[in-house]
């Protein structure tokens, strides 16, 4: 059996632009909460679509963690 | 997951004062994005007008009325149906105007945030609907008996409530700030003396209600077209005479509705107003000329009324931005400040205990005694 060195590219540009959605969810989401100026309307119109396509991206990587594995993690990781 | 300590390539640790320095590296960035976060949000700019904000100047003028909705507080929940005639098809392919019915609950309201306020010829009133359009959309609209808002931006109502608060000694307001408000607000005096000079009608059932905020109707080809609407009674006009408005019974206009419901269905016609090119679409306190062609869409029959502990229309939040396909928000800056605070209402009253209404219909006053 060969051994895994790294993710797949495409698990970490999943990973990656994940990342990038859930940050901007969060500040869209702040401002979202906050504001009575017109950018409410906009900011409530991205918020929507993008959430549901992060729960895409979620099952997405699910199924693409399930279908190939992960490499190990370093030896200097404490067990913790 | 499994270590492969023969296999797993890793580098070695970082010890000592290169690990502090990555430490705090990781911090600072930690730290940045927490801060931004935070200024984001609001709670870095105590002087940023918020929804928060916007609720807590409710509740400090009117008091805390928990479980009510923080404007618009005295009201009862109304239903029937909408009737297209098709005539707007032409305007916007919303499925609310192509020919048939479509059911609506409401609410019939004064403006102001007092739930128990006594009902008086001054008190602005109002008719939010929801029509359920057939596939599951929806579309909710609050108008107001007024031609035309007072303020045309959130900054402005903030700066009008708080000029028109009570003053805890005297209990009414303070003359001197509500005069440096409207001389800061000239466009104010212009819009009060409009609101001042409309004469009032005798009875929820006649009285016509506006959208006031402008919208965009976008047709079939995906043109759109700039318009505002109304609701026009079919009950006829009967001014009040100035002696009545004051010596109302308590919950007078409340009681003449239900009695009229009771009585026949009331009826008005959706009036759909075409702006011209000079038309403003940002500024809900300039009426658009006498004489803009005018499209009557179809009519509402309201049949049914039932008091909020009852009746479907308490927890509906009447936000002006859920629109059916077929109808877009304007650039009017009240839309998005009507739909961010009603939001941040609803979502405290919510999760507060319910206190009966002070508007009984014959089934609220039934449960009463049972």
């Amino acid at each position: 059996m060969t051994s895994i060195r790294q993710f797949t590219m495409f698990s970490r540009i999943l990973h990656w632009l994940m990342a990038a959605m859930v940050l901007a969810m969060l500040f869209i989401g702040a401002v979202m909460a906050a504001t009575v100026s017109r950018c409410y309307d906009l900011l409530v119109s991205i918020h929507k679509p993008l959430g549901v396509l992060i729960l895409v991206l979620v099952a997405i990587r699910l199924v693409n963690r399930l279908m190939n594995r992960a490499p190990p993690l370093p030896r200097t990781l404490p067990g913790w | 997951l499994p270590r492969d300590p023969k296999l797993s390539p890793g580098p070695s640790p970082v010890t000592g004062a290169p690990a502090l320095v990555r430490l705090a590296a990781i911090g600072m960035v930690m730290l940045g994005a927490a801060t931004a976060f935070a200024y984001t949000g609001g709670w870095l700019s105590p002087d940023r007008l918020t929804q928060g904000r916007m609720i807590d100047r409710f509740e400090a003028v009117n008091g805390p009325h928990p479980g009510f909705r923080r404007n618009h507080a005295k009201g009862v929940c109304i239903a029937g149906f909408f009737e297209s005639n098709g005539k707007a098809v032409r305007l916007s392919k919303a499925a609310i105007f192509a020919p048939g019915r479509v059911p609506v609950i409401g609410r019939f309201a004064l403006a102001g945030g007092r739930p128990h306020a006594a009902d008086s010829g001054r008190s602005v009133r109002s008719l939010a609907l929801r029509f359920s359009l057939p596939g599951g959309e929806e579309w909710r609209t609050g108008m107001n008996g007024l031609p035309v808002f007072g303020v045309n931006t959130p900054e402005g109502f903030y700066e009008q409530s708080a000029a028109g608060q009570p003053d805890p000694a005297t209990g009414k307001p303070d003359s001197a700030k509500m005069k440096a408000f409207l001389d800061n607000h000239p466009e104010t005096v212009r819009a009060v003396g409009l609101i001042t000079s409309q004469v009032s009608s005798t009875s929820f059932g006649n009285t016509l209600y506006r959208s006031l905020d402008a919208f965009r109707f976008i047709d079939a080809a995906g043109a759109s077209v700039r318009v505002r609407w109304s609701m026009a009674p079919v009950q006829p006009f009967v001014a009040e005479a100035a002696a009545q408005a004051g010596q109302r019974d308590k919950n007078g206009l409340f009681d003449d509705l239900i009695g009229q419901i009771g009585d026949h269905p009331l009826q008005w016609h959706l009036m759909i107003t075409l702006s011209q090119p000079e038309d403003p679409t940002n500024d809900a306190m300039i009426r658009w000329p006498d004489g803009r062609e005018q499209v009557d869409a179809g009519t509402l029959t309201i049949d049914h009324i039932e008091g909020e502990a009852t009746g479907s229309c308490r927890d509906i939040n009447f936000d002006p931005l859920v629109l059916p396909s077929g109808i877009a928000p304007s650039d009017d800056p009240l839309l998005s400040a009507r739909s961010s605070a009603y939001v941040r209402s609803v979502t405290r009253r919510d999760g507060e205990a319910k206190e009966p209404s002070a508007v009984k219909t014959a089934d609220t006053r039934e449960g009463e005694h049972s």
